[in-house]
């Protein structure tokens, strides 16, 4: 434990150093050890969403990445998709990065990062709080957006659970003009442990 | 049902040489085919038109399945109880509900009681799933529990790895890393896997998932059902 | 601890109901779980009225080592069979049915090994004549066999009457969990017909456990 300490304040000097700039980018500067520095990461693909409606029309078969392709043709029918998560205890949220496509004449993306809290043993509905967002506009092809995570975002497990949030357009009119054309192919959320010390331990527990 | 093996050498080697541009190091020890034919690949769900798809060679064990099964048994008892959370724990499971298909329109049925299997006349055939794997371990097997009674359909699952790089966007490069062949199945409950050649899960680089393909035509209900499927690492 | 029987359907939820307290019971329950006859009902048994009895907090809000949870949101829930028709709202995870099928499942990401102490539900019912309930099953399978999967209900909340926010829990006394052979989920049962609509909604459901029994 007495070794300990300094090791822990090593790492959170660090990790400090990096995550309190604000400039603070995906974990491609926080390489250069093994395990990525002490970065996990845990990813699904597009179809894991679970869509806001059955009116949330897709397909996936664009190609063969289990992608969810928005279908909504026309006007009418859900737009929002959401991913939830959790965490281990003890774990810092930094990055929650999308990988996705879209072409011309596609609805805007709008991504949220939100944490649900609910209160331990009273019926009132859960506090719903925006972690961060990201919008992906025009026609950029594939993309790759992220979203930055405060660097005081801890899970708290016993009340609260997150979720990503995608928001394909609006109901008044078509997300893409053909199958594939507006798509999210992929979600990773990338943390690390405060304290590396117990990192085998809590990585285990996904 | 889908064991018909193509090669394309030349566009194994474009993606290769992309995969080694991207700075991913998945294509150091894996030996790979290519299947390109438009019928193997809708077979799969995929666009006929669509990408290649790669596949890992698949691991040549030519022991019957009891020797097989006995192996996997002792490694079983060897195995025993895993601590909470702990290095013994090396499994990651789908049950069938889990699955989605690949549009709200397919149609289905769990039975209640944790099953999937498709309704006749189901626009969709074809459901996938996440599977959450942990960094850096090997993957070893790929199983799949199912209920068939109908000899001449059946369901086969596939384990998929979708890598990108991991800052940008650009076109999945996905392997089929094995895959679980059911059609032959008609005795009602069975236990099939499939090994899996060298694999070592990247989380930051790629996802994974499980497909199930119902066999077509789909004129059938309940009489095959897909139960679960399980994923095994070492250490 | 535990009790182990096989009833037949509808013999399930009246039991656990018994169980769980609910402060107004109904002339006709609503007792069945959306599974088949060969459901095993593993009994609920009461708890300790302290920490670990109660999911609550202690004295001091603090919590015990060894204890973890696991949430699901309402709108992870998916249909019984297709086609399901919902509806579902971020802010407050709730979900409700809207067509014909009431039942829908979620997985719950519960560890190997632990044992499941708690379930919770919170969710909202303004519908005198229909209620929500969260009922945790255990689905097993042979470990590198074949086989027929061995469904267990562990427990389940029901709302009752029409008490708006609601949330209410019950103890769980089953051996350690063992996601090698089994899967856990929820499963939100809606009133008949989902009559109850947007006035009866899953909000969220809590697995408690502990590392030790």
């Amino acid at each position: 434990m007495t070794l300990a300490k300094p090791l822990m304040a090593t790492v959170a000097l660090a990790l400090a150093a990096f995550t309190g700039t604000g400039l603070r980018a995906d974990d491609i500067e926080l390489r250069g050890t093994p395990a990525y520095n002490n970065m996990d990461y845990v990813g699904w693909v597009g179809t894991a969403a679970d869509p806001s409606a059955h009116t949330a029309a897709y397909i996936s078969n664009f190609d063969n990445s289990s992608s969810y392709d928005c279908a909504n043709g026309g006007p009418g029918g859900s737009r929002l998709i959401r991913y939830p998560f959790m965490l281990p205890d003890l774990r810092q949220i930094h990055f929650v990065r999308i990988w996705g496509q879209k072409a011309d004449l596609t609805a805007d993306l709008d991504i949220r990062l939100r944490r649900s809290c609910t209160n331990f043993l009273h019926p009132v509905p859960p506090v719903m709080t925006t972690i961060g967002t990201t919008s992906v506009a025009e026609a950029p092809g594939y993309f790759s957006a992220l979203i930055g995570v405060d660097s005081t975002e801890m899970p708290d497990n016993a009340l609260c659970r997150y979720v990503v949030e995608v928001e394909m357009g609006s109901a008044a009119s078509a997300c893409a003009a053909y199958p594939g054309a507006l798509r999210i192919m992929k979600i990773r959320v990338q943390s690390s442990l405060t304290d590396r010390i117990f990192r085998s331990a809590f990585r285990e527990a996904f | 049902m889908c064991n018909q093996r193509i090669s394309t050498p030349i566009a194994g080697a474009i993606v290769l040489a992309a995969l080694s541009a991207s700075g991913t190091t998945l294509a150091g020890e894996r030996e790979y085919e290519w299947i390109t034919d438009p019928v193997q690949l809708e077979a799969r769900g995929f666009n006929p038109d669509g990408p290649p798809l790669r596949r890992l060679v698949p691991a040549s064990d030519t022991r019957s399945k009891e020797e097989r099964l006995a192996e996997r048994r002792a490694r079983e008892q060897r195995a025993g109880s895993a601590e909470v959370g702990g290095p013994g724990v090396n499994w990651a499971t789908v049950q069938a509900s889990d699955f989605r298909f690949l549009s709200e329109s397919a149609l289905y049925n769990t039975g209640g009681n944790y099953y999937l299997s498709i309704e006749p006349g189901t626009p969709n055939r074809f459901a996938d799933a996440p599977i959450l794997l942990k960094d850096d371990r090997r993957l070893m097997y790929l199983d799949v529990w199912t209920h068939d009674t109908n000899p001449a359909r059946g369901v086969d699952v596939a384990l998929y790895e979708v890598c990108q790089p991991p800052f940008t966007g650009a076109a999945a490069e996905v392997t089929e890393l094995a895959m679980v062949e059911g059609g032959s199945e008609s005795g009602g409950n069975a236990f099939n896997w499939a090994t899996i050649p060298v694999t070592y899960v990247d989380n930051r680089v790629c996802v994974y998932y499980v497909r199930a393909m119902f066999s077509i035509p789909v004129d059938y209900g309940d009489d095959v059902r897909l139960q679960k499927v399980r994923v095994y690492w070492n250490g | 601890m535990n009790s182990w029987r096989k009833v037949q359907t509808g013999l399930v939820s009246v039991a656990l109901s018994s169980a769980v307290g609910v402060v107004a019971a109904q002339a006709a329950p609503d007792s069945w779980h959306g599974g088949g006859d060969d459901v095993i009902v593993l009994e609920s048994v009461g708890g300790d009225p302290d920490f670990i009895g109660s999911d609550a907090p202690g004295e001091r809000g603090t919590l015990p080592t060894g204890v973890g949870w696991a949430h699901v949101f309402g709108y992870e829930l998916r249909g019984r069979t297709a086609p399901y028709e919902y509806a579902a709202i971020t802010d407050s995870g709730a979900h409700w049915c809207t067509g014909s099928e009431r039942f829908a499942d979620a997985r719950v990401d519960v560890p190997h090994n632990v044992y499941i102490t708690h379930l919770r539900l919170w969710a909202y019912d303004n519908a005198a004549g229909h209620d929500v309930a969260a009922i945790l099953f255990r689905s097993c399978l042979p470990t590198v066999d074949p086989g027929d999967p061995q469904n267990t209900i562990l427990g389940m909340v029901s709302s009752s009457g029409s008490p708006g926010d609601f949330t209410n829990y019950v103890n769980i006394s089953a051996e350690p969990t063992n996601t090698n052979l089994c899967s856990y989920f929820i499963r939100a049962r809606f009133g008949t017909g989902c009559g109850g609509g947007g006035e009866t909604t899953f909000r969220r459901a809590r697995i408690q456990y502990s590392t030790s029994p």
